[in-house]
């Protein structure tokens, strides 16, 4: 669908409480929002502890969206404590949504899982040499990545009853690497680093390598990157970095589906003048709207811009919402299922849930 | 040569020399420390100098990075004009000299003077925008291959954490030109997740304290 200027409106349904220090990320629960699974995400902190929300449900929950107050009521169902010693810096769910990965500053990665109605730490990943900022599931579960500050991105095989095997660590980032994300449907690992550049890493019969950097000389970053997302297809990703640019990339058709199986990417274009500091993240909705939040404490939302094929393609501001929260935003995540809703995280130890709601089509979706 | 030691380097040096300095204060050394000199200042001289290790790596070589700072008078401290009655409930916006006296008086980590007796911080490089909620502190090493650029920064970044509102945006940064590593200082302290993983190693927070422990008075 079109999406045009003025023509949404971005609702705030509720400010969650309950962290005690900056939340850093949170992570949608990917098997929940369907008709008889209630949305559930977790949310991570400086205090240590990952909290679990759910999404009431509503017996309106189907009816108009202006009756926000009919699903704007969330509680917090647990609080994963006294496992981590430092920061819990971010957290990612299988695609089951049976598992979910943590990884923290105190160097290990834990893995949770919902045993009869209480989350149980099953698994513990050591190896990285001290702080571990992010973590990631491919798309069929089978495998885990992991990196930090190390300067390392570690590949984990799930084996049966908990058991996680490091099948490899890659080596190539020449500083901490902030970020570590799978695509959504090849086997084909990205990482983002302080070192400014995105690498791709792919497996060539059981030996994975880097295939691909997107530095300073591919049009890609002058500054730390920060987080990166894929399109709902997986042809184009986004990535958005201290530099206070958004960058949109897209995969070489042609290669994706060559002998060597390594996809080969390309900038596309550069989303800039908008954010004014740090953009720390990006998320790109199954419709196509990317969000992303910033130091500049404001939300924005971009869509693809079908008039300005001229200069080729380029995308526009949607919306912004200034002052989205009193701090930082650390981390925009939209919501699996029906709803167009959106999940904030900040210095200011909220999360934030928001609607965005087309004004002239009354629901709109 | 390596110009620019990070955090973990200063991590790992701190809490040695930390360990050292309380072995030292309760006057009984553990056997590890038995070869030590049993020298209150030999140990302070290289906890003080320790960063030029990073430059001279192998050597060993254990002087202060600047054995001889210039140190100037201190600016004269200006009361702050005491609102009347009528201002008396007005929102009193925040400004340099504000801003200026919450680190002046921030303890260099080499020397025994505060960080405006060795014009490493002067008010005029400090920018204020209360409007914007915005501070930028321009700091300048007194030398410039200065290994204590990135923990001066941290003590800057700490004390306006502990100080200003938390609307408030800061910026960080070595004067230009003042520093070998300047924007690798700069990118480093501007980096509040490093920061945060700092801020995380109590050997780090120690030294950050020790620092800041004058300005409290």
């Amino acid at each position: 669908m079109e999406f045009y200027e003025g023509a949404c409106e971005l609702k705030l349904l509720q400010t969650l409480e309950g962290h005690t220090d900056r939340v850093w990320s949170l992570a949608w629960n990917p098997a929940t929002g369907t008709a008889d699974t209630p949305l559930v995400f977790a949310s991570c902190s400086g205090d240590k502890t990952v909290r679990i929300w759910e999404q009431n449900p509503s017996p309106s929950s189907s009816s108009s969206s202006s009756s926000s107050s009919s699903y704007s009521s969330w509680n917090c169902k647990a609080v994963l404590e006294d496992t981590h010693t430092r920061t819990v810096r971010s957290c990612c769910w299988s695609p089951s949504g049976k598992s979910l990965a943590v990884a923290s500053f105190d160097a290990t990665t834990s893995i949770w899982e919902n045993v009869g109605g209480d989350f149980e730490c099953v698994s513990t990943l050591e190896g990285h040499e001290n702080e571990v900022k992010s973590v990631s599931w491919n798309a069929s579960g089978s495998l885990l990545a992991t990196c930090g500050r190390d300067k390392s991105v570690w590949i984990w095989e799930v084996q049966p009853g908990n058991e996680y095997e490091c099948v490899s660590v890659l080596q190539g980032h020449t500083q901490d690497v902030k970020m570590v994300m799978w695509h959504p449907t090849l086997d084909v690992l990205f990482s983002c680093s302080y070192d400014n550049t995105v690498k791709v890493w792919a497996d060539d019969d059981d030996d994975w390598q880097c295939v691909q950097t997107l530095g300073e000389p591919n049009n890609g970053h002058s500054s730390t990157v920060w987080a990166l997302s894929f399109n709902k297809t997986g042809d184009k990703m986004v990535t958005c970095s201290d530099d206070l640019t958004l960058k949109i990339w897209e995969m070489d058709g042609t290669s994706m589906q060559s002998a060597d199986g390594y996809a080969s990417w390309r900038h596309l274009c550069t989303i800039t003048g908008y954010h004014d500091r740090t953009i720390f993240s990006v998320h790109w909705s199954s419709e196509g709207i990317i969000a992303s939040g910033a130091a500049d404490d404001a939300i924005r939302f971009f869509v693809e811009d079908k008039d300005g094929l001229v200069d080729g393609p380029s995308y526009k501001l949607l919306l912004k919402e200034e002052k989205a929260h009193g701090m930082d935003i650390n981390s925009v995540q939209w919501s699996p299922g029906e709803k167009r809703l959106l999940a904030s995280a900040s210095d200011d130890g909220t999360v934030k849930i928001w609607e965005l709601a087309s004004l002239c089509t009354g629901n709109g979706y | 040569m390596k110009l620019f030691g990070g955090f973990g380097y200063l991590e790992k040096k701190s809490q040695r020399m930390l360990t050292k300095l309380k072995v030292e204060r309760n006057g009984t050394p553990t056997p590890r420390h038995e070869e030590e000199p049993p020298n209150l200042k030999q140990s302070l001289k290289s906890l003080l100098g320790f960063l030029e290790i990073l430059y001279f790596s192998g050597k060993m070589v254990s002087e202060l990075i600047n054995a001889n700072p210039i140190v100037y008078e201190k600016k004269e401290r200006r009361a702050r004009s005491v609102p009347t009655a009528v201002e008396e409930y007005a929102v009193e916006p925040i400004d340099q000299q504000e801003v200026f006296d919450h680190v002046r008086d921030i303890k260099d980590p080499e020397h025994p003077y505060s960080l405006e007796e060795l014009k490493v911080i002067t008010e005029d490089a400090i920018e204020v925008d209360d409007q914007q909620s915005y501070v930028r502190i321009t700091f300048t090493p007194t030398v410039e291959h200065c290994s204590m650029a990135t923990i001066i920064g941290l003590c800057l970044r700490v004390k306006l954490l502990r100080s200003l509102p938390s609307r408030y945006k800061v910026d960080i940064r070595v004067a230009p030109g003042s520093h070998a590593s300047e924007s690798a200082v700069n990118k480093q302290l501007n980096d509040k997740e490093r920061v945060a993983a700092a801020l995380e190693n109590p050997n780090l927070v120690d030294m950050v304290d020790e620092c800041l422990a004058p300005s409290y008075n």
